[in-house]
């Protein structure tokens, strides 16, 4: 009898199912622990990605800070107001161009992105434990195929 | 310059992931839509796949996929009540048991098609190294989804 690993036996779609939540479930029990559990779902990539500079934080244009998300103009702007709102960010109108706002993160905010990236970094970790380099090039080759596959369905 | 792949564009896995989703859930959807079973509930289609393949323990498997007791309930309440499949209870022991229709046999086929396209056009994309990677890679990270709540579950993973 051979000795196959018990995942050979599962479908690919129930192994992207398991495994789609491991970053959101992990970032979600960090920012539980730091205090910020109340960071909106979208809100996580936004701290995720906004400079993280002690003790002066550098201003990002918000639009360049929510256009990855692919919101609506009014959700992108709901989304600020509430990350302000809890104190994650703060925002201000860009002083060499008043047409556009700036938003960078406030002391809370800087705990929160600390969380999300301890997260992140810690999965990174047990995965590269766990899976070799070529297994870690694979998985990246597959989700990436997964995306272009995706598109192509669209067609 | 050559443009840049995915997997260089999307540097990390959490962003390969994020990019990721949905390519099983659109092709299926387009077979489901071309023989009219747009009304098949989601996640419908796995429990009409495991009904199909005699599975034990169904509810552990939908629990596994992360759908609560309760929702497993409504989404069985739902394809019943949209002829996807039946549920008889004996009148000896009040045993309940479930069985496919010919309409959910129709619409498992129609996701089964859809999900054999994406494995397909996967294997026809990677090597075999590549797939390989890929279960691992993805059996692991539900793993480590599995531990971070409560204590470690781990089904013998070695390197």
């Amino acid at each position: 009898m051979t000795d196959r690993p018990w995942y050979e036996n599962v479908s690919l779609p129930s192994l992207m199912r398991e495994a789609r939540d491991v970053y959101r479930t992990a970032v979600r029990q960090a920012l539980t622990d730091a205090g910020c559990d109340d960071v909106p779902r979208n809100g996580v990539v936004v701290l995720a990605g906004l400079d993280q500079s002690v003790p002066e934080p550098k201003f990002s244009p918000q639009a360049d800070v929510v256009a990855s998300l692919g919101l609506s103009k009014q959700a992108a702007s709901q989304l600020i107001d509430t990350l302000v709102l809890r104190e994650y960010l703060e925002r201000r109108i860009d002083p060499e161009d008043r047409r556009r706002m700036g938003v960078r993160l406030t002391v809370r905010g800087c705990t929160a992105a600390l969380a999300i990236q301890t997260a992140i970094d810690a999965v990174a970790e047990e995965l590269a434990q766990l899976i070799t380099a070529d297994q870690l090039h694979g998985l990246r080759a597959g989700l990436a195929a997964f995306r272009e596959i995706r598109e192509r369905s669209a067609d | 310059m050559p443009p840049r792949s995915i997997a260089e564009t999307y540097f990390a896995i959490p962003e390969l992931m994020r990019v990721a989703r949905g390519s099983y859930k659109r092709a299926i959807d387009a077979r489901l839509a071309a023989g009219g079973f747009e009304d098949l509930p989601n996640p419908g289609g796995y429990l009409l796949a495991y009904l199909a393949n005699n599975e034990e323990s169904i509810p552990d498997r939908m629990e596994g996929l992360g759908i609560k007791k309760r929702e497993v309930s409504q989404l069985v309440d739902s394809l019943v009540l949209r002829g996807y499949i039946t549920r008889t209870i004996d009148p000896k022991d009040g045993t309940v048991s479930f069985a496919l229709t010919e309409r959910g046999r129709a619409a498992n086929e129609a996701s089964a098609e859809g999900a054999r396209y994406v494995d397909e056009e996967l294997e026809r994309r990677l090597s075999e190294a590549e797939m390989a990677g890929l279960r691992r890679g993805l059996a692991v990270l539900g793993e480590i989804k599995q531990s971070l709540p409560g204590p470690a579950i781990r089904r013998g993973l070695s390197r």
